[in-house]
């Protein structure tokens, strides 16, 4: 096959067997690659009502088709399995070079089965796979691991994906770490690889990734560069990163901190806004392929954290410890970001763990008998930090923490539900529904791995206004002269941009979650510069060139639609249902700047997004038609 | 005349759309093992350095693809 490898590789870990297989053209045309056929293969090899850390659980690493090749930021790895957070389906994406380099050993996914009797680790080196013992790996942090492995491969160039202490210590919200500057950070799928008794995959490949038509490959290449480059939104990331949001969030006031209890006041952006970055800022770092280097390497000077140097400071991070822990120091913030990597925890569910902990103590919920002794306070850095070493762990106060916020309220009860901020069983960012209504906020609530802002991101925002309050159905749109540029077909467009300088947000939010799809299985990445800039109609000429498949346009996005479907039926066989797609009840209770969410008018725009997508409104699952049009089988 | 590359590592990123390049141009194939530039990386201290195989017969294909001007594309007479 071009473009793709054309394999599988298949690792038993009970009984050690190790076997390749082919991939289909079929599943390539019809799931893409990377989250897409990873869906495709759970639903296919795993009862989704299993439990998450038994040996039962599959966990499947799968790299796109353009990844590996110079398509700009083609770096991405979509890994999936059942979350043990959620419950629903797990998936996370990463980027930097561990996806390409399973492209170079030949091979397009990676599944993990089983459970290994004792602690392993996997190194494919090209075609020969190894399960080594990782006995002496065990218990070292995240970071150590990979430094280990360098050394003993004797090879600086290998990638490394490993869990750390989290992971082994079963953490339900445990990451993989991606070498020294990424993760798989959502839905715990590090407490998965724990769970198999497997520490870390170790990849060195040599081999060819061919192209079936390489002058209209690189012409399709020289298009998207040429976009991206061009896009407005690319000089200010390249020189502020993700952190050029807080600004603006905090700008349209809708950052909220305490755990989302209250809006950020002025101490926020004055200690964490973007020109922050600045006083640390030292270089650019990119992923493979990537012509934006979002990524920044900072250097701490001064201060307690002094002689700390990463790769760091991202909106997520700081929304997550600055606003919804209270931190109001940058170089803190930093801390953290070394201590959850090492730890190899996810940065936002162990903020929300520690943020909901802290208001529980604050409200006299909980008292020190419960944490160890500890007095919790907002914005407490040292506390904070001690927190993130008891939940990786599980060491007294923090194994209640390390089953997650929901867990944690559901043992500790007396009201602490209502403290929640999760939403289909993972929290909600803190750039807060309650301050503005989009597709965005919208996007939290049909997010099939739970309440987080990836899944469904628009590639049209009017970030200058807001709707009028109370307006569920629309969002403003961006002048004229953006959306005839954005890259939506015809039919689709005029059914989003149906009310003159206005957005359909159940519409826009269908056609959003399928473009998710199709970047996360395309394995490029979503950061503005390329989400706003290109669609179906470039991704389709990128894949028939390099794969030799014909993809139109219409093809691209019927996977991508195809794809949301298989994820829904995923987590309807996992066992949620229509009436647990629903915001925590802090966001329907307690206001903001005098704002909560009318939970009556959501379920409306609920109701037409399954009219859209052809799914039945009682059940949320596709009807029998829509099945057939995508090639699907009726769910048992 | 003869031409060369001129490097600023400090400008490198570490994404190798060089390499990647390299092979494109030269094999019609991805392989940063069969690209004549190489980026070592390393990560803990945020440096890359820029090294030519010793086959490199210098040409702009790693320049031209070089979105950080770490990379430039030098003839002399």
């Amino acid at each position: 096959m071009y473009g793709y490898t054309g394999k599988v590789l298949v690792i038993d870990l009970s009984s050690g067997k190790v076997t390749q297989r082919e991939i289909s053209a079929r599943d390539c045309f019809e799931y893409i690659g990377g989250l897409g056929i990873n869906t495709k293969i759970l639903l296919d090899e795993m009862e989704p009502s299993i439990d998450p850390l038994s040996e039962d659980n599959v966990l499947c690493f799968g790299a796109g088709p353009l990844v590996g090749t110079m398509a700009p930021t083609a770096n991405r790895t979509d890994v999936c399995a059942k979350s043990p957070l959620t419950g629903l389906l797990g998936t996370t994406n990463s980027g930097y070079s561990w996806g390409p380099e399973l492209k170079f050993c030949g091979y397009d996914h990676l599944v993990i089965k089983g459970k290994s009797k004792t602690p392993v680790y996997i190194f494919i080196n090209d075609g020969e796979t190894h399960i080594l013992s990782a006995e002496h790996l065990w218990g070292k942090d995240s970071w150590d691991t990979i430094r280990t492995l360098k050394n003993e491969l004797k090879d600086e160039e290998i990638s490394v994906a490993c869990i750390g202490v989290g992971g082994e210590r079963l953490v339900r919200f445990a990451s993989i770490e991606n070498g020294f500057y990424s993760a798989w950070g959502r839905t715990g799928l590090g407490a998965v690889m724990g769970s198999k008794n497997l520490k870390a995959i170790a990849l060195r490949g040599h081999q060819d990734i061919t192209v079936a038509d390489p002058k209209g490959f690189q012409e399709s290449v020289e298009q998207m560069r040429t976009r991206i480059l061009n896009h407005p939104t690319y000089k200010p990331w390249r020189q502020f990163g993700s952190v050029l949001a807080v600004d603006i969030f905090y700008d349209l006031g809708i950052v909220t901190g305490q755990n989302q209890s209250e809006q950020v006041d002025e101490s926020f952006i004055k200690t964490l806004g973007r020109e922050n970055l600045l006083r640390y800022k030292k270089k650019s770092i990119a992923c493979t392929a990537c012509p934006i280097a979002c990524g920044h390497w900072v250097e701490v000077d001064e201060g307690p954290y002094k002689g700390l140097k990463l790769k760091g400071i991202e909106i997520t991070p700081t929304l997550d410890f600055g606003a919804r822990c209270g931190i109001r120091n940058l170089s803190a913030v930093v801390k953290a970001t070394e201590l959850f990597q090492r730890y190899g925890i996810d940065c936002s569910t162990a903020a929300a763990a520690i943020a909901l902990a802290i208001e529980l103590f604050q409200k006299g919920i909980i008292s020190k008998a419960y944490t160890d002794g500890l007095e919790l306070n907002w914005g407490n850095e040292s506390i904070i930090f001690e927190l993130l070493r008891k939940i990786a762990y599980r060491e007294g106060f923090g194994d209640l923490l390390a089953d997650g916020p929901v867990a944690m309220a559901r043992r500790i009860g007396k009201g602490s539900e209502q403290c929640l901020t999760q939403t289909r069983g993972l929290e909600t960012s803190s750039r807060d529904p309650r301050g503005r209504w989009d597709v965005w906020s919208f996007g939290y609530l049909i997010n099939p791995r739970g309440g987080d802002h990836e899944r469904v991101q628009s590639p049209a925002e009017n970030l200058q206004k807001s709707a009028p309050e109370g307006e569920y159905f629309y969002e403003l749109s961006p002048p004229d002269k953006v959306v005839a540029k954005v890259d939506i077909s015809d039919d689709w467009k005029q059914k989003i941009f149906n009310k003159k300088d206005a957005i359909n947000i159940p519409y826009m939010a269908a056609w959003s979650q399928d473009l998710m799809n199709i970047v996360n299985s395309l394995g490029i990445c979503m950061r503005p510069p390329v989400l706003h800039s290109l669609g179906p109609t470039i991704y389709s000429r990128l894949l028939t060139t390099l794969t030799g498949i014909e993809f139109s346009p219409e093809n691209v996005r019927k996977a991508g639609e195809r794809i949301s479907n298989i994820q829904r039926i995923f987590n309807f066989k996992a066992g949620e249902k229509r009436e647990d797609i629903k915001f925590a009840p802090k966001f329907y209770a307690m206001p903001i700047r005098g704002r909560k969410l009318d939970k009556s008018k959501i379920d409306k725009v609920l109701d037409k997004y399954f009219e859209v997508r052809n799914w039945d409104i009682k059940t949320a699952l596709p009807k029998e038609e829509k099945l057939r049009e995508l090639n699907l089988d009726k769910p048992a | 005349m003869t031409a060369y590359i001129g490097v600023n590592p400090q400008l490198c990123t570490g994404c190798r759309t060089c390499m990647l390049a390299c092979s494109f141009a030269f094999f019609e194939v991805f392989n940063p093992s069969k690209s004549k530039i190489i980026i070592e990386r390393n990560e803990e201290r945020g440096t890359f350095d820029i090294k030519f195989t010793s086959d490199c017969v210098p040409c702009d294909i790693c320049a031209k693809c070089c979105a950080y001007g770490a990379l430039t594309y030098i003839e002399k007479d």
